[in-house]
């Protein structure tokens, strides 16, 4: 430091390296240091500085404020080529600054922190849990409330580290699970965590339902099928015509209007509805056996299933941006998978054309559940335009079961939900329905228009 | 029995020496990394774990070792090897979590598994009060929250 109050602030750099930023009081101009090698923590002779970046920009703020807060020092982390500092103005507002290519790319005033002159520091969101052993970890850092909270577990210290507990919370039944939500708050947190759900040992992605038993599908590690509890009455006596999965529920089709369930919980709501015009997709069928089918893509955007069933070429549409489901201008769809391989199954039996195939899309790999023509359930996982694994679901009972997607979720069916559903038996549509967007939709394609409705269920 | 006579040496924390074949060494994960990386000493420390658990862990090894060894009739082997480990973990809840401590740490991927089963299947059933006593957890929930989550799940409660 050649000023009290330039700004001179270290930090670890890469996990292993070093980095300092500074800036001078008086010329405003930050350099960043970091050093060249790891650095070996038992020895200091080999570490050799080198400048990283210099930033000379007109109108840059300083970091480092007047008495008498000039102790406080700016955070900063450098990712890729660009450097995001944090830090106060004179007024003790608190500012995000994003600096690179030698000049400022953007400046935010985080408006919403209350009062002034706020602790900072950088963070890297993480899993790991806080160590049960403190002693080495040198604590150089000023006291913020993160630092009470950790102090406050080591008095009362747990019996396992977190991720043994997660691994024996994923062997837990999960109505067991919900049950457990009230042990404490990170119990509680967990349920909502998608990667811990997938990890569970009950998960799965997969439902088929015959006329007297329902099982689920689990991909990964390898294909396994379980039968599910079938406790309810309400499904018993009512004849499911179509199951269709959303985002936490299934949606049991009956003649008679629809039961939303939660497959992992076995529990239900009835419930009916209209829709409006959309979007028009990016194709439609061009025989009567092609597979046509629409689902929600990552959240927030749709993607659409084709097979053509003359020369079994399977294409994947996806929308490209998030679907805003109150302006469908701006839909554009791209092709996302186009698989020509030979032999491919036919996804559509010939025979039961109005059985269509249900999939997921889960990184590079197409994974899809169809029946063949005895009306026996397969799951095939494309990726890489090849076929990497079938196999026949031997153990579902019956032929010609129902079947959809699903991702487990502890969400319970919500006790008023608003859900209504038309034409029910009618075979030209295919529904789908979901969170998208934040907001309870429902969608339905039209296929011979080849348009795609959606109904918002929210605002009813 | 293994094509290798060789013996290694476990040490734990006390520094008691448990004498192994290789073939039951290289169970654990960690020290069949460390053999590999060419680590030729004949006697390995494993400063984390102490005796007792440590010998069960090696008795565990042993068994699987055994039955991995023998050809043919694998169905009753299997069965066999099951009743062991049901046997096995039959502990109680402290050197229940010794053990997963251990076998986490030794990276034996058999033992955390039966040993992270055997607790879930326990808890399952217990009241959360009993669950936060078993694996010490303070409860961070004010009695008003406590209220809210366990009316949200009311229904998980009922039989």
């Amino acid at each position: 430091m050649s000023h009290p109050r330039d700004a001179f602030v270290l930090r670890v750099f890469k996990g292993d390296r070093f980095s300092v930023l500074k800036q001078c009081h008086v010329t405003k101009k930050i350099e960043i240091w970091v050093t060249k090698n790891k650095v070996n923590v038992e020895d200091g002779n080999d570490v050799v500085w080198m400048n990283f970046m210099i930033l000379l920009i007109p109108n840059i703020p300083r970091l480092v404020q007047a008495e008498p807060y000039y102790y406080r020092q700016p955070s900063y982390f450098i990712d890729d080529k660009r450097l995001v500092v944090c830090s106060c103005d004179e007024n003790g507002q608190a500012w995000i600054y994003v600096l690179g290519e030698n000049k400022l790319i953007s400046k935010v005033q985080l408006d919403s922190v209350v009062g002034f002159w706020p602790s900072h520091c950088t963070y890297f969101p993480s899993l790991v849990p806080v160590p049960r052993d403190q002693k080495d970890e040198a604590e150089l850092q000023t006291m913020d409330s993160t630092k009470t909270k950790q102090k406050k577990k080591k008095a009362h210290e747990e019996q396992l580290p977190w991720e043994l507990i997660e691994e024996i919370l994923s062997r837990v039944p999960l109505k067991s699970l919900v049950r457990l939500s009230v042990v404490c708050k990170r119990w509680n947190v967990i349920l909502d965590d998608k990667r811990f759900i997938n990890n569970h040992k009950e998960t799965f992605r997969f439902i088929l339902k015959t006329k007297t038993k329902i099982y689920s599908v689990s991909i990964d590690p390898k294909i396994v099928v379980r039968e599910l509890p079938w406790d309810t009455l309400a499904l018993e006596y009512q004849k499911t015509t179509k199951l269709v999965d959303c985002d936490e529920f299934l949606i049991c089709n009956m003649d008679q209007g629809a039961v939303v369930w939660n497959p992992c919980l076995s529990n239900f709501n009835f419930s009916k509805d209209r829709f409006s015009r959309f979007c028009d997709l990016p194709c439609g069928m061009s025989h009567l056996r092609d597979a046509l089918v629409l689902r929600i893509f990552k959240g927030d955007r749709f993607s659409l299933l084709k097979q053509c069933n003359v020369t079994k070429k399977t294409e994947i549409w996806v929308t490209k941006n998030k679907v805003n489901v109150e302006d469908s201008r701006d839909v554009v769809w791209v092709n996302f998978i186009r698989l020509s391989i030979p032999s491919f199954p036919s996804l559509v039996p010939t025979n039961l054309y109005s059985q269509q195939p249900s999939y997921f899309i889960d990184d590079k790999r197409l994974v899809v559940c169809s029946c063949d023509e005895t009306g026996q359930a397969w799951i095939y996982v494309f990726g890489e335009n090849r076929l990497i694994n079938k196999v026949r679901i031997d153990s579902v009972v019956g032929p010609w079961p129902l079947h959809c997607t699903y991702f487990p979720s502890l969400v319970p069916v919500p006790r008023d939900a608003k859900i209504r559903w038309t034409s029910a038996s009618e075979r030209k549509y295919n529904s789908e329905w979901s969170r998208a967007c934040n907001r309870e939709v429902f969608i339905t394609v039209n296929i011979r228009l080849k348009r795609l409705h959606v109904k918002n269920v929210k605002n009813e | 029995m293994s094509e290798s006579n060789k013996k290694i040496s476990l040490i734990s924390s006390e520094g008691e020496a448990f004498e192994v074949s290789e073939a039951v060494a290289r169970e654990f994960e960690i020290v069949a990394h460390m053999l590999e990386d060419g680590c030729s000493g004949s006697s390995i420390p494993i400063t984390t774990v102490d005796s007792n658990i440590l010998g069960k862990v090696i008795e565990y090894c042993t068994k699987h070792v055994e039955v991995g060894n023998v050809e043919g009739n694998s169905e009753k082997a299997e069965k066999d090897l099951e009743e062991f480990d049901k046997r096995f973990i039959a502990v109680e809840m402290n050197t229940l979590f010794s053990l997963i401590l251990a076998a986490n740490y030794l990276n034996v991927k058999g033992l955390l598994n039966i040993g992270c089963q055997k607790v879930a299947d326990t808890i399952k059933d217990m009241k959360p009060e009993e669950v936060r006593s078993i694996f010490n957890i303070e409860n961070d929930y004010t009695p008003a929250e406590e209220e809210v989550v366990r009316k949200e799940n009311e229904w998980a409660f009922q039989p």
